[in-house]
């Protein structure tokens, strides 16, 4: 199965299991976990089913296309299910099968593996799912996010796509993956992996990224004000993503990135409170009505 | 009699929960039937990453009755002034379905009460256990617990369903909208379907032919058979072939599966070229693969313990696959960090922070390389040790952290040190230099190892000293349970190699200037004293050493041997007696200042006596304890009993003739002195309570 296929059954699948089929988000993260579709959405009482390709950007990985299982920018297929459905782990194993990984076959293993993101103020607990020895999905009930205690409870499944597709194809290499029958994922990808790996480690103007980290922030912080949480809650996007790369620069003293990560989750707390407000006064519209 | 089956059924725990889910369950079941007073033979736990599953035999059906005093209204209130009773007299007899006639009146240490003596009829166990299970499962703690869906209970990952059978009856209840049942479910893939048990009797045998071995022991059985049996293929090949269990990866590995089936799979020789301490991190940290050693070397082979026995060849193929990823990555990183050297990764230190109130790790390097040749130095000069080369000590000291910021370590941080170790070897430093920066991070536990050689002690005594003072400096000083820059192991650590490696090294002068020192000093003594008691010495006999001088621990162990010994002499006990007296004395009628006994003062015959043998033994004492041997010492103290009890029988101190108290007073504190070079006796505790302590 070539790469796209596996994307287009897990978005076949998942479908069919009532996931609204997003798209992913136009502004740079870090995962599938920092798009409004999860972020914002598993906040609150109503109720959310959405599934997505996420392209995550984490500058620090890149490996200038010489590392076989490293990348600065890959792909996870997201899923965000809430409230966690009680079927929940059996639902995954058949998405599996939907991708040609019986599970009847293969040592799959539910191994603890608890989730913290510093950034986004949230953390859950859950699992890597190991299939025959390898890792290929992060399983999450969220507990907290955005500072927020939830309920109901959300569960987000990641697939590492090239971790699986690798794995299908039996490739050592992620730039030797079938993305179609007659492209590889390397000539999609290399030249990427080379050139950002440069501009990443080498090139970025790190007074320019400072410069946006700054306004990136303000802009937030007006947004909020404004009670905007999805303009403020893409700045905050935005200002993570500068401090990623400022940190790939190593621009920033380990003493400085305590204050920048806490910079950037106060935003991320502050767009949650005012999103869930906002939600609040419209009456939770995605609760169905008796 | 009937037995009693609770299964959690639940989504995959934490292998580390299993184990202390059980013991918890195990002891609240116990004190569950107690207290209810439900007899039962014995308890069995089962666990595995689905299901934790207790099971209780040979159980009462009911519980047993029991007489009861229930206390009422006080007299005074239940009387009135003729002695009939009143209405809270006739409202407690109906409350308890007694009448007033049958009321008794029961003193107790408040005063007088009315009271009812009933006979209990005992419940039906079923109706006991209905009650009580919900809170036994929802009471299990956990380290981190979860929610989940809608529920508002927490537990360490789901709940999916519960078993709980009394005989072949359902116990019913609920917890958050799940019912118990009868109703189990066996291996995730290889028995998928649902399994009614009848009895709890079946449980463990139904389980098995679902492919699901409850029995947390047995699955450890299995896994270690199945090792030696993949051993015993690969022997016929190669002599000498042995296998080496690691016993915490055995308990973890036994609880991440439920079905265990041991398989071998293989990986390129090349990766053999690396350390061996990365190839065997990455098998046994990452992936919880048993690694397969030959007289030391290891073999290009791995065991895998699998959750499942269907397809071998994929499941082993994919686990090749992904440690080919694992060893092939760690290649990459070995080449790529050794092409920085040593001394540019110390310099790289400047931009890490080590402590942000203290600062940078090149500033700990700095200070640790200070701080190590102080140390050389000092032992070189007292010259009991083997003589140290100090240019060695110092290159050590600076290359202790330089691993830290290789990819490597960034990788597999239970490798500090150990590739410090192999990056330094491979760039030409000494064994001893390589050594010590292996070793400084020792010990890594309260108990555990300490560093063999010298240099490698000393690089870890510095290396955690600058930590315990840099700390204290900044306020981050342990209390409680709270100790973040774990400086209690620390400290620890210090004491323990000091002692183990007998180096002659004074807390005090280690401590050298600090502001904090008192506070460290006192810290220090702590973890001497947790030492000694350690090893086995007495705590009043630790008592006694510490309190007399702590600040040279390995003389402070010499001095605990030898009053340990000399303990088990009749006469030490009444000795610390006389000499509690002693000290008790002095301690509320200080000496304005220690003065030498006048012996024209003395007066009483004991007086002379005691002052005479004093002066006889001084210089035999001193001598001995100068050349530390306090056994000696000790007994040719003891001799003073007689005379120390016959001044205190004929001789009053604290008289009013402020010169003749004066005298009496240094007399006591000549002795007091000579003692202390050994130990306070008064703070030995006398047999008879010792004794009394034990029940």
């Amino acid at each position: 199965m070539n790469f796209q296929d596996i994307i287009l059954s897990l978005q076949t699948f998942w479908s069919n299991h009532g996931c609204l089929i997003a798209q992913p988000y136009d502004i740079e993260v870090g995962a599938g976990t920092f798009n409004p579709h999860t972020f914002l959405r598993v906040l609150g009482p109503e109720p959310w089913k959405a599934a997505y390709v996420e392209p995550s950007r984490r500058p620090t990985d890149g490996r200038y296309g010489e590392n076989p299982n490293r990348l600065q920018h890959y792909y996870q297929f997201q899923v965000i299910l809430k409230p966690s459905p009680d079927d929940v782990q059996d639902l995954y194993l058949q998405s599996l099968i939907r991708i040609g990984i019986n599970p009847n076959e293969h040592d799959i293993r539910f191994v603890e593996d608890d989730w913290e993101s510093p950034t986004l103020g949230a953390s859950g607990l859950g699992w890597e799912v190991w299939l025959d020895g390898m890792e290929i999905t992060q399983f999450t009930y969220f507990q907290s996010v955005g500072g927020l205690s939830l309920f109901p409870v959300s569960v987000e499944l990641t697939y590492g796509l090239e971790r699986i597709a690798m794995y299908i194809q039996k490739k050592d290499s992620v730039f030797d993956l079938d993305w179609t029958d007659r492209i590889k994922y390397g000539q999609v990808h290399h030249q990427t992996e080379v050139e950002f790996s440069r501009y990443n480690f080498e090139k970025a103007d790190t007074e320019m990224w400072f410069g946006l980290f700054e306004k990136y922030e303000q802009e937030s912080l007006r947004c909020i004000k404004e009670n905007l949480p999805f303009p403020a809650y893409d700045f905050c996007l935005k200002s993570s993503h500068a401090f990623n790369m400022l940190d790939a620069r190593s621009a920033i003293s380990v003493t400085e990135r305590t204050g920048y990560i806490a910079r950037v989750r106060s935003l991320a707390k502050k767009c949650a409170a005012t999103y869930i407000k906002e939600r609040e006064e419209a009456g939770f519209p995605l609760i169905a009505k008796e | 009699m009937p037995d009693l089956l609770l299964e959690i059924g639940t989504e995959e725990i934490p292998a580390g929960y299993i184990q202390s889910g059980l013991k918890q369950m195990r002891e609240a079941m116990q004190s569950l039937l107690q207290g209810e007073r439900i007899g039962f033979k014995g308890i069995n736990t089962y666990g595995s990453p689905r299901r934790l599953s207790i099971l209780v035999t040979g159980m009462a059906t009911s519980q047993m009755d029991a007489d009861v005093e229930v206390l009422g209204p006080p007299k005074a209130a239940a009387y009135d002034k003729q002695g009939n009773p009143t209405k809270a007299a006739e409202g407690f007899a109906k409350s308890q379905g007694a009448v007033v006639e049958n009321l008794k009146i029961k003193t107790t240490p408040k005063g007088e009460y009315l009271c009812v003596e009933k006979h209990i009829k005992g419940k039906a166990a079923i109706e006991v256990l209905r009650k009580n299970l919900p809170g036994l499962i929802t009471n299990i703690y956990f380290p981190k617990s979860m929610r989940w869906g809608t529920k508002e209970i927490r537990f360490a990952r789901p709940i999916r369903w519960i078993l709980a059978l009394f005989d072949s009856e359902v116990i019913p209840f609920e917890i958050d909208g799940i019912s118990s049942d009868r109703i189990t479910y066996g291996h995730r893939f290889l028995a998928p379907s649902p399994i009614t048990i009848s009895h709890p009797k079946e449980y463990v045998s139904a389980m098995e032919k679902a492919f699901v071995i409850v029995d947390i022991d047995k699955r450890k059985e299995i896994i270690a058979a199945g090792i030696a049996e993949e051993a015993q293929k690969q022997r016929g090949m190669e002599e000498g072939f042995s296998y080496d269990i690691n016993a915490d990866l055995l308990d973890e590995v036994a609880c991440l599966v439920e079905y265990p089936v041991v398989l071998r799979g293989g990986f390129d020789e090349k990766y053999l070229s690396l350390p061996q301490d990365v190839v065997i991190t990455s098998m046994c940290e990452h992936q919880r693969y048993f690694p397969v050693i030959n007289n030391d070397t290891l073999l290009p082979y791995f065991l895998v313990v699998a959750n499942t026995s269907q397809s071998p060849d994929i499941v082993r193929e994919g686990n090749e696959r992904v440690l080919r990823a694992r060893l092939s990555d760690a290649a990459f990183f070995w080449d790529s960090d050794r092409k920085v050297s040593l001394d540019e990764r110390v310099e790289q230190q400047k931009k890490v922070v080590w402590q942000e109130k203290v600062g940078t790790l090149y500033e700990k390097t700095q200070r640790i390389v200070e701080v190590a040749e102080r140390i050389a130095e000092e032992l070189n000069r007292i010259g009991k040790t083997a003589p140290l080369d100090i240019k060695g000590v110092q290159r050590a000291a600076w290359l202790c952290k330089a691993d830290l910021l290789t990819e490597m370590v960034y990788e597999f941080p239970t490798l500090q040190g150990i590739m410090g170790y192999h990056y330094a070897s491979s760039a030409g430093e000494t064994e001893n230099v390589a050594m010590a920066v292996k070793e400084h991070y020792l010990p890594k536990s309260f108990d555990g190892d300490v560093p063999e050689t010298l240099m490698g002690a000393i690089i870890s005594i510095a290396d955690k000293i600058d930590s315990i003072v840099a700390c204290f400096h900044v306020g981050l000083i342990p209390t409680g349970s709270e100790d973040p820059y774990a400086l209690r192991r620390q400290a620890q650590g210090i004491i323990n190699i000091i002692l183990k490696q007998d180096l002659p090294l004074n807390l005090l002068w280690l401590i050298a200037s600090s502001e904090q020192s008192n506070q460290i000093l006192g810290f220090m003594k702590q973890r001497l004293e947790y030492a000694l008691i350690n090893r086995g010495f007495m705590a009043d006999t630790v008592n006694a050493v510490l309190e007399a001088d702590f600040s040279f621990p390995t003389d402070a162990l010499l001095r605990a041997t030898a009053l340990e010994e000399i303990r088990k002499m009749p006469d030490i006990e009444p000795l610390s007696i006389s000499f509690k007296r002693v000290m008790n004395i002095l301690k509320s009628a200080p000496l304005v200042k220690a003065e030498e006994v006048n012996e024209s003062t003395l007066k009483e015959e004991s007086e002379h006596k005691l002052y005479r043998s004093i002066c006889e033994i001084r210089g035999t004492v001193e001598a001995l304890v100068a050349k530390a041997d306090y056994l000696e010492a000790l007994s040719i103290l003891a001799g003073l009993r007689g005379d120390i009890d016959s001044f205190f029988d004929k001789v009053m101190v604290m008289v009013e003739d402020p010169e003749l108290r004066r005298n009496r007073l240094s007399l006591l504190n000549e002795i007091a002195t000579l003692f202390l070079k050994v130990a306070d006796l008064s703070m030995l505790r006398q047999a008879d309570m010792s004794a009394s302590l034990k029940f």
